[in-house]
């Protein structure tokens, strides 16, 4: 006889503790389905804004800058960015994985105003390139313009509120060269910008590359170069490959990190994936806790039955598989049905987002105020494991017991 | 009736392994929701308190022009009068200090940062802030020693200085010009504010007014009053005497704002409004989950009893009776269930309230937040009262809608029933 076949049958003769079992399943991944959803849309938009507005996915530099970087120290810059970037383009193994290779400046300065004073930071690009990165010529507010002439600036939407400054007020920038010199540059606020990340909106202000060099005395030089990759999760391969390359190209001696060994998002990444990944363990357990409840019963119920199967001459291993096939098909079709909802639910609202704006505030954490959710078919697929997983472990001990029994007792048991 | 509460409990003890099955899956239950109540309440009242003993204290008096423009920290807009600001908060028998917020560029002469910078009166800060606590080397200022200044630790690191050196501090002054002199470091502070450790600049007033050409003296420049209350036994008590000081102060101050914790610490307390929505969805799914455990424990307890049932109908108990027999039998497991569970949630809660939870290796993942140091829970009776109430409820409902059932049935079925 089938074992699936009598489980089935077996699942159909209670119908509603059948049902009850499948929908607290059911709950319990779905919950779980919908939560990564979230965590991995949270995960997404910190490691996207870090990369393309901090560090790039492989970030090179002199071994002095990283070391003082915190003070962006103009004196310790990369003395020939532009030579860096030709070696890097150059590297061999990165082929398309290579999307873009950009220097960088950034430097911190106090703006002054008629209001007062604030502690800003500055970020010299590519006007160009950093349209694909920083992609601050779409956050410009309405009758403002890009950085399209030299000599002008663009500037978050709160630091300039904070400051009382508008579009077209001069900015007057006051530095240290790299020569240890005092620069000084005025520019002319072409546009005011807003990206919706609070952190980012109210301490930076961007200007042209060229310009930055000028303030700074840095001729070929920049403080940083970014690369970024198609997938951030090649970053550190990549950070090897270009490392390996830039010595051979005689540009040792500089500082190669990739993306995760830069600051602490990467560590709050994976302080935040492991909490989350002991969470939903729990979460399925409870959830499948009451399978363990079910069997149980279950197999008290069958005594009588059980006996007989084995009077017939069911063997142990097959009376085992029986009740363990009852459970987990509970475990499965509640799983499914989880991985369905959660799943819908992640696309549902990965649609429309979900505002966290009051949630983050104030929390310095560089992230979007609107958070999508995100499907990823690998996390779906082991959710759907964990729910089978967790019902095979909870159905183990109450089957167990129904293959040990002895015969004679379970036939004339009540 | 008696007779039935004497059956119902006698059924209760009769089953004791089932009972204590049910009791202990609400026990784990009830305490788990309580505890994490408890975490969550310490959990806010260890940001407050931080906020309050490290940068906000109580209660600030500053001009209405200077919250204004309060992100570019003018000097232009300070009280005019900071020793009557004093004198009132002394009148209401508060500990106040002035302080004055400018932004200055701290240099180790290779390497410059800008930062926010704070000056206070030596002594009469450490009455409102217990930054002279939390000084790890060297000393806190003194007004016997000029020209020293107080780094957070981190930022010290960073600039490669401890007690001792020399650090060059520019700022703009009230006058627009900039001006610059040396410091020599007089100690480190290390808290669990990351906003102090990393950034945190403390100068002496008189030095500061110095620096900045602004008027010194007992009544010189200061661009707020800050102002300590006594702590209170909980975030909302502390809440609301915030507001019934500030209240006060103002009558006091008309031309001034006077701002409680409760707004300065706005930013945070409405993360707080959020995460607790997020909190009590996790609370509820505690709950939910242990019901299921608490619901589906007395469903079998009663199913398996189906027979027992149309025993006792065939010797001539109404249906009726039967189904007051097993409410009883669910509120006396309720009732023991649910003791418990408060009585393990509150066994559990003392160790988090006299021990504490060290959270220092979790701090990072709270980002800018406060959150440092030990965690220590908080007592809330209507928790406590919930959590029981809840229990209570559910283990009698989940008793008798099974038994409803059973007591219609026909004692011929009941009876055959397996």
């Amino acid at each position: 006889m089938n074992v699936w076949k009598m489980a089935i049958r077996n699942l159909g003769r209670n119908r509603r503790r059948t049902f009850l079992a499948i929908l607290s399943v059911f709950i319990a991944i779905t919950l779980v389905t919908f939560m990564d959803g979230l965590i991995s849309g949270v995960v997404d938009s910190m490691a996207r804004n870090f990369t393309k507005n901090e560090s790039g996915h492989v970030n090179v530099t002199t071994a002095d800058y990283r070391k003082r970087e915190r003070f962006m120290p103009a004196s310790a810059a990369l003395k020939d960015a532009d030579a860096v970037v030709a070696a890097i383009r150059s590297t061999p193994g990165l082929g398309p994985e290579l999307v873009q290779v950009t220097p960088r400046i950034k430097m911190g300065v106090v703006l002054s105003s008629e209001v007062g004073n604030k502690a800003a930071l500055a970020i010299a690009g590519d006007p160009d390139v950093e349209k694909s990165m920083l992609m601050l010529d779409r956050a410009i507010l309405p009758g403002g313009a890009y950085l399209d002439t030299p000599g002008t600036a663009i500037v978050g939407k709160k630091l300039a509120t904070d400051l009382g400054l508008h579009q077209g007020d001069t900015l007057k920038v006051i530095t240290e060269k790299a020569d240890y010199g005092l620069g000084f540059k005025k520019l002319k606020i072409s546009g005011i910008f807003s990206t919706g990340v609070d952190t980012f909106d109210g301490s930076t202000f961007m200007m042209r590359l060229d310009d930055a060099r000028d303030l700074l005395g840095l001729d070929r030089g920049a403080s940083q170069v970014l690369v970024m990759l198609k997938s951030y999760q090649q970053a550190d391969r990549a950070a090897a490959l270009i490392s390996a390359h830039l010595a051979a190209s005689g540009l040792g001696g500089l500082s190669v990190q990739s993306w995760t060994a830069l600051g602490d998002i990467a560590s709050l990444i994976s302080l935040t994936s492991n909490v989350y990944f002991w969470g939903e363990i729990i979460v399925a357990f409870l959830g499948a806790f009451i399978i363990a409840n079910i069997v149980m019963m279950v197999v008290l119920e069958r005594k009588r039955e059980i006996g007989i199967l084995m009077s017939m001459g069911m063997e142990r291993p097959r009376i085992l598989w029986l009740f363990l096939v009852e459970g987990v098909l509970m475990g499965i079709i509640g799983s499914a049905a989880g991985v369905i909802g959660g799943t819908t639910l992640n696309l549902l609202l990965g649609a429309k987002g979900l505002n966290m704006t009051r949630t983050i505030s104030g929390s310095g954490i560089p992230l979007d105020n609107i958070i999508h959710p995100v499907v990823h078919p690998g996390a779906v697929a082991w959710f759907f494991a964990l729910g089978i997983l967790v019902s095979v472990i909870v159905s183990f001990l109450p089957s167990r017991t129904a293959s040990r029994m002895d015969p004679i007792d379970a036939i004339r048991s009540v | 009736m008696g007779t039935l509460w004497k059956i119902a409990l006698r059924n209760t003890i009769r089953h004791g392994r089932r009972t204590l099955i049910t009791a202990v899956v609400m026990m784990v239950g009830i305490g788990v929701f309580i505890f994490f109540n408890s975490m969550i309440a310490g959990l806010d009242r260890m940001a407050v308190d931080n906020m309050t003993d490290y940068t906000l204290s109580s209660l600030k008096i500053r001009t209405p022009a200077y919250v204004d423009d309060i992100e570019a920290a003018p000097l232009d807009k300070g009280l005019p009068h900071p020793q009557a600001v004093l004198a009132a908060a002394a009148a209401q028998g508060f500990a106040a200090t002035p302080r004055l917020r400018f932004v200055a560029t701290l240099s180790n002469y290779t390497d410059a940062i800008p930062v926010l910078a704070d000056a206070v009166d030596p002594v009469a800060d450490t009455k409102v802030f217990k930054l002279s606590a939390a000084v790890r080397a060297g000393s806190w200022l003194e007004a016997a020693r000029p020209h020293t200044v107080v780094v957070g630790a981190e930022l010290a690191h960073e600039l490669g200085v401890g007690p001792g050196d020399t650090l060059l501090i520019s700022a703009q002054t009230v006058n627009d010009t900039t001006n610059a002199d040396e410091y020599t470091v007089a100690g480190l502070v290390s808290v669990p504010t990351p906003e102090v450790n990393q950034g945190g600049l403390f100068i002496s007033l008189e030095d500061a007014r110095e620096l900045l050409g602004a008027a010194t003296g007992p009544d010189g420049l200061a661009t707020e009053v800050d102002v300590a209350l006594p702590r209170a036994s909980s975030l909302d008590a502390a809440l609301a005497r915030g507001d019934a000081a500030a209240a006060r102060l103002h009558t006091a101050l008309p031309d001034l704002r006077v701002d409680p914790i409760r707004q300065l610490a706005s930013g945070y307390l409405a993360v707080r409004n959020s995460k607790s929505r997020s909190a009590f969805l996790i609370v509820v799914i505690v709950l939910l989950i242990s019901a299921v455990g608490i619901v589906n424990t007395i469903l079998m307890s009663v199913y398996s009893r189906v027979r027992e049932i149309g025993v006792l109908r065939a010797y001539g108990m109404t249906p009726r009776a039967i189904l007051r027999l097993f409410t009883l039998e669910g509120l006396a497991l309720g009732i023991v269930g649910s003791l418990l569970g408060v009585a393990f949630g509150a066994l559990v809660n003392f160790f988090m309230v006299t021990h504490g939870m060290d959270m220092s290796a979790y701090a990072k993942g709270f980002g800018n937040l406060p959150v440092g140091g030990k965690l220590y829970g908080e007592w809330d009776v209507g928790i406590m009262v919930t959590g029981f109430v809840f229990g209570v409820v559910l283990s009698v409902l989940a008793a008798r809608i099974p038994a409803r059932r059973a007591a219609r049935l026909e004692p011929t079925s009941a009876l055959r029933f397996q």
